[in-house]
């Protein structure tokens, strides 16, 4: 919503020749990564499925951005961007430690440390709207009652706002934003470490005897920088 | 660690830089703002960059410096495969921030400039959003009130919030990690912990829709009357 007046225009739908284009792209470069470096496709495609989850993720995630910090908007006064980044590396952290444990439980802890990241923040942002800044009772401007728990918001919104705080269908939302983004983060990072694995000993002009022979935290170490 | 110094003097050293980098955004932060918007008129408070600057630095000693220990205890006691750089970017500069942008966001949106319609608590109207305050009280309730303010709610409210994300992270991993191959601390540790925080949320909520319930009829039609 713009201060303005200008109103919400919604989005212009999907572009059927910008989305063609890209797509070519990505097969593109599909066929390039096939034809140069075949080890490296599958690793391609797991990349660009992770980088879809993120970008799926990112819609979930309720950020409000300054209205929000003002009490004109509900969502998190933050941005998406912040946010994202937040849910995808907490998700890295969780699925690199995991990473031993093989790709499932990685993906799965990923996944879930994202979840958690954003958990926790909704959390508190809920508390701080509540208890600090006063904010009556979580409530949109966008919709009459909230879809789960069956609140009706109209009583509770302040009068000329978009609405305020946090609903709880936001803070559903925010966590399953936050549970996609750290499962892409995490898809990303084990498909590149797989990557770096076999590439790494011959960028560095190393025999991969050698390359067994460094500590192993130093492999993981190298690979991990490498990675991100 | 690589070149043999004092780990806990490289981390002192380490944070003695963040300091100076966080003065330098600070200043450049408030003054870029209002030269920005120099058409809204607001003055410049020398005593916002000679108090506040110095107390945002301090602050960042702490915040960095705690930071950057506790990266390097999960390193090092808790045996993390990244290396303290990364960790430092996931921990320090995304997660904290995250968190602490969330957290801490809503309180510079309740600064004294913004407050001259709604009473406190109620949203802002949108139609009043560049309708701020300019003349009023200058110098006595200036944003120098929210180094107080920051200090007592925001400050510890984005720490707590990065401490039960740092905690609950390690502690699910930790702990519950040997069961079910993995699976165990993982994922089903970590969907537990989520779904209590989500019932303490809703818990939250339900307390401030019964507490401060809904806007009576009389004061909403007053304020359309109003409008």
């Amino acid at each position: 919503m713009s201060a303005l007046g200008g109103g919400s225009a919604g989005g212009e739908g999907i572009n059927p020749a910008a989305s063609v284009i890209a797509l070519v792209i990505v097969l593109a470069s599909v066929g390039i990564a096939y034809v140069v470096y075949p080890v490296a496709l599958i690793p391609l495609i797991g990349v660009i499925i992770g980088g879809v989850l993120i970008s799926f993720g990112v819609h979930f995630v309720p950020v409000g951005g300054a209205p929000a910090a003002m009490g004109q908007a509900p969502g998190i006064a933050t941005g998406v961007a912040m946010l994202a980044a937040g849910g995808g590396l907490a998700g890295l952290f969780g699925g690199a430690w995991a990473a031993e444990m093989g790709l499932w439980v990685a993906l799965g802890a990923g996944a879930i440390g994202g979840g958690l990241l954003m958990a926790i923040t909704c959390l508190m942002v809920n508390v701080v709207y509540v208890y600090a800044m006063g904010i009556p009772p979580a409530a949109s401007g966008k919709v009459e009652k909230d879809p789960i728990t069956g609140d009706t918001y109209d009583g509770y919104r302040s009068q000329g706002t978009e609405g305020h705080g946090l609903p709880f269908i936001s803070y559903v939302g925010g966590v399953i934003g936050g549970i996609l983004a750290g499962l892409g983060g995490t898809l990303i990072y084990l498909e590149l470490l797989e990557v770096y694995q076999q590439a790494l000993p011959n960028v560095l002009g190393m025999t991969p005897e050698a390359w067994l022979r460094l500590p192993y935290p130093l492999q993981v170490s190298l690979q991990s920088v490498c990675s991100l | 660690m690589a070149i043999q110094y004092n780990a806990i003097l490289a981390l002192i050293i380490g944070s003695a830089v963040a300091v100076f980098v966080q003065g330098v955004y600070a200043t450049t932060a408030y003054l870029g703002r209002t030269a920005s918007l120099a058409k809204f008129e607001q003055p410049v408070y020398i005593d916002i960059l000679k108090s506040v600057t110095t107390v945002t630095m301090a602050h960042a000693f702490v915040a960095v410096f705690t930071t950057v220990t506790m990266c390097f205890l999960i390193i090092e006691a808790l045996g993390h495969p990244f290396p303290l750089p990364l960790m430092g970017i996931v921990w320090g500069g995304i997660a904290l921030g995250a968190a602490g942008s969330a957290t801490g966001n809503p309180f510079y949106g309740k600064e004294r400039q913004y407050q001259k319609y709604p009473p406190f608590g109620a949203g802002l109207p949108i139609s009043a959003s560049g309708d701020i305050v300019r003349y009023a009280e200058a110098g006595q309730r200036s944003s120098l009130d929210n180094g107080w303010f920051t200090s007592k709610g925001a400050g510890p409210a984005s720490g707590i919030c990065f401490g039960l994300i740092v905690f609950f992270e390690l502690w699910r991993t930790i702990l519950f990690e040997p069961f079910a191959a993995g699976w165990g601390g993982a994922v089903i540790a970590g969907a537990v912990i989520i779904i209590v925080f989500m019932v303490i949320d809703r818990m939250v909520e339900s307390w401030a829709r019964k507490t401060y319930g809904p806007y009576t009829t009389e004061t909403a039609t007053e304020e359309e009357a109003t409008a």
